[in-house]
């Protein structure tokens, strides 16, 4: 009998902790994080189904393609994106241990597939044609070059420590010998550097910087292009926060799925409320300035622990 | 893209784009990131204000001036009345005086608070920029208190003002007053702490003190270039003699010097608006206005931005003959090149921000002749004859 198998596949992709749950749930995180923000501003903050109705009316506007724009590129880009982090949610462990999808070495293919959307809107952006969107292409392209070093650099750090390049792997080590973000602190802070730049928010926001270069690589978007890379959005915050509670915070691991489920949503609005803080209290860094964090001091502090773990320094 | 000579490209800044608030036209010419070249162009919101203003009556154009620019409109009607006074020898009491005072530099808090927002916001720092404007809202308050009105305040009038201050009133903006001080203090803290601040503004958009002398800068923007200049300190109108108060001068000639220089003139505005409060003299509010004669002078007042000056001529209507207005931004908008030059493109906004630009104060009429390539600004009486053939 196939039908079972399956049904659990199907039921995996598109409810949980597929397309209906990754939507809704990143949708409430992306409200979250500008709740926080206009709470912290002395603003009172958008409804909680803004997001939706964000994407909703993109959805439903008229899509331009400016004439200037390559056009296969300018549609392929937020389609890649978008099914690259789609892709990512489903080797995630939304069952506490166990992800949709599980195979030997898919913490690595996470990690690439959390890459892939910046290439896409470094794409989109060179194919849109307008200088904002070259500008802010160039700019994301530089800001990669700063912040994949501490990002892999922490993520291999653990990856050694567990002895394991599988996702199951490392939770199922934390849950035995307590959390990486104690044992590893020093890569644990330089990934949240990382992954605040991965997010593109704040002090890292350069290139999409409003006041600068209009949208930077998404200024010539609109319509139902625009939603995509809107939803790719929402799923960045989902993915990048879980990989966050995956990489740093695999324990405590019950056993039951469902408690084990609701344990690790808990703890992605948790790194997502640590990721919208950060972005409040921050201004905006030049380009050039952005390298001083992310490669000084995260990739040090990531360096440092690696070196550890190397000398069997960790307990 | 516009145009791609070797490496260089060119970046349109304006006059549609979210971080200018105004309507300038800026082709920013960068290499990769770095600003090689800068082009400034204004002209987008050319009104015709001096040509209404010599259709309507002295007091009628009050309300007109008041509408040049929405946020330093207390300071040009100011200016204006201090011309169309000192050319009628109008004698203005001095409780009047000090009402206006009051609502000089009430305005002054406000337009600083609220160019020290959008300066933030240029940089990104959002937070900030809510905080800034929350604290807005209390001398706003004062203002409406006041005035009845938040943007165009119709206070001030030919010879006096139209609206006294009671005891009840003044004891309301000593208490919005420390509201506001405690905010600015906080924002001058912040500004002060914040290493990410220094970082984005210090040694950015630099004018040095030589190159202000040239250009002839005014306002905030030449003080924070140390040259030492205010027209409340070296031409004193409006009483400002009977005032102590102390010219705020930083010489980093950057844009953390503007902001510095900005929020210390906030604090001084609120130190003005007490000592205004205490030594409040009693007396008529208006004084009796004489019959116009033919004469003619100027008023100048220290807005915002910096010096405002008014040319007003008369004859023996009631109507002016010639009125003349040259606002701060139009001295301050050319040396936002010199400030742009060799900087990242990322400072763009920030650059041309902090010498706080009031484009729609600024727009005057400009023709290039494009055959020739020489460019004439179109004077009165061509305007009249164009319309006359037309």
């Amino acid at each position: 009998m196939y039908i079972i198998p399956l049904l659990i596949a199907l039921a995996e992709i598109l409810v949980y902790p597929g397309l209906i749950f990754s939507v809704v749930f990143g949708g409430i995180i992306v409200w979250m994080y500008r709740k926080v923000r206009a709470r912290l501003q002395g603003r009172r903050g958008p409804p909680w189904y803004q997001t939706y109705a964000d994407v909703f009316k993109l959805l439903i506007k008229e899509t331009i393609i400016p004439w200037r724009a390559w056009k296969v590129g300018f549609i392929a880009a937020p389609t890649i994106s978008l099914a690259a982090l789609f892709s990512a949610i489903l080797l995630l462990p939304f069952f506490g241990k166990e992800s949709a999808l599980s195979f030997l070495g898919d913490a690595i293919v996470l990690l690439y597939l959390l890459t892939l959307p910046t290439f896409a809107i470094i794409f989109g952006g060179m194919s849109s044609g307008s200088p904002y969107g070259i500008v802010g292409s160039g700019r994301e392209a530089s800001l990669l070059v700063w912040y994949e070093l501490p990002l892999w650099l922490s993520a291999a750090t653990v990856f050694a420590l567990a002895n394991s390049i599988s996702v199951s792997g490392i939770v199922e080590e934390q849950a035995l010998h307590g959390p990486f973000a104690i044992r590893l602190p020093l890569a644990f802070i330089a990934f949240l550097i990382a992954a605040q730049a991965k997010l593109a928010k704040r002090p890292f926001d350069i290139p999409h910087a409003e006041t600068e270069i209009v949208a930077g690589p998404y200024t010539e978007y609109s319509g139902s292009l625009r939603a995509l890379f809107e939803l790719s959005e929402v799923f960045k915050w989902l993915a990048v926060s879980a990989l966050a509670a995956t990489l740093f915070l695999g324990w405590p691991v019950i056993g039951n799925i469902i408690a084990d489920a609701l344990i690790f949503i808990g703890k992605i609005v948790l790194f997502a409320l640590i990721f919208a803080f950060i972005d409040v209290i921050n201004p905006r860094l030049r380009i050039e300035q952005a390298g001083w964090p992310l490669w000084k001091i995260a990739a040090a502090l990531a360096l440092i622990d690696a070196i550890r773990v190397c000398a069997g320094l960790v307990f | 893209m516009e145009k791609i000579e070797g490496k260089v490209c060119s970046i349109p800044v304006g006059p549609y784009h979210p971080a200018l608030e105004e309507i300038a036209f800026y082709k920013v010419y960068v290499e990769g990131e770095k600003i090689v070249d800068a082009l400034i162009k204004p002209g987008f919101n050319h009104r015709g204000i001096e040509k209404l203003a010599m259709q309507r009556s002295y007091r009628r154009n009050v309300q007109l001036f008041e509408r040049v620019c929405g946020i330093c409109s207390d300071a040009h009607t100011t200016a204006y009345c201090v011309a169309v006074e000192n050319c009628l020898r109008i004698d203005v009491p001095k409780r009047a005086q000090y009402i206006r005072v009051i609502e000089h530099e009430a305005n002054r808090i406000h337009s600083h608070l609220l160019w020290f927002g959008v300066a933030m916001h240029a940089i990104g720092f959002d937070t900030l920029f809510m905080h800034s404007w929350a604290t807005r809202e209390a001398i706003m308050d004062v203002v409406e208190t006041l005035t009845g009105n938040r943007v165009n305040y119709s206070v001030n009038t030919i010879g006096g003002v139209r609206r006294d201050i009671t005891p009840e009133l003044a004891k309301y903006i000593e208490e919005k007053l420390k509201i506001v001080e405690k905010g600015t203090l906080y924002l001058i803290k912040a500004v002060k702490e914040d290493k990410t601040i220094k970082a984005r503004t210090s040694e950015v958009g630099v004018l040095t003190k030589e190159e202000a002398r040239k250009y002839c800068v005014v306002g905030p923007t030449a003080r924070a270039s140390g040259i030492e200049e205010d027209i409340r300190k070296d031409d004193p109108y409006i009483n400002f003699e009977d005032f102590d108060f102390e010219v705020c001068v930083e010489d980093t000639c950057d844009v953390y010097g503007r902001i510095m220089v900005r929020l210390r003139e906030t604090l001084e505005s609120i130190k003005i608006i007490r000592q205004a409060l205490k030594n409040m003299p009693e007396g008529k509010l208006i004084a009796d206005l004489p019959y116009p004669f033919p004469s003619e002078d100027i008023g100048r007042a220290e807005a915002p931005r910096g010096e405002l000056i008014y040319y007003v001529k008369s004859n023996y209507t009631n109507i002016p003959e010639r009125i003349k207005l040259r606002t701060p931004t139009f001295v301050n908008l050319p040396a936002t090149k010199p400030m742009l030059l060799g900087n990242k493109l990322a400072d763009a906004p920030q650059i041309i921000i902090s010498i706080d630009p009031c484009l729609t104060c600024n727009d005057r009429l400009v023709v290039v002749d494009l055959r020739s390539g020489r460019e004439r600004t179109v004077l009165l009486q061509d305007f009249i004859r164009r319309r006359v053939r037309l």
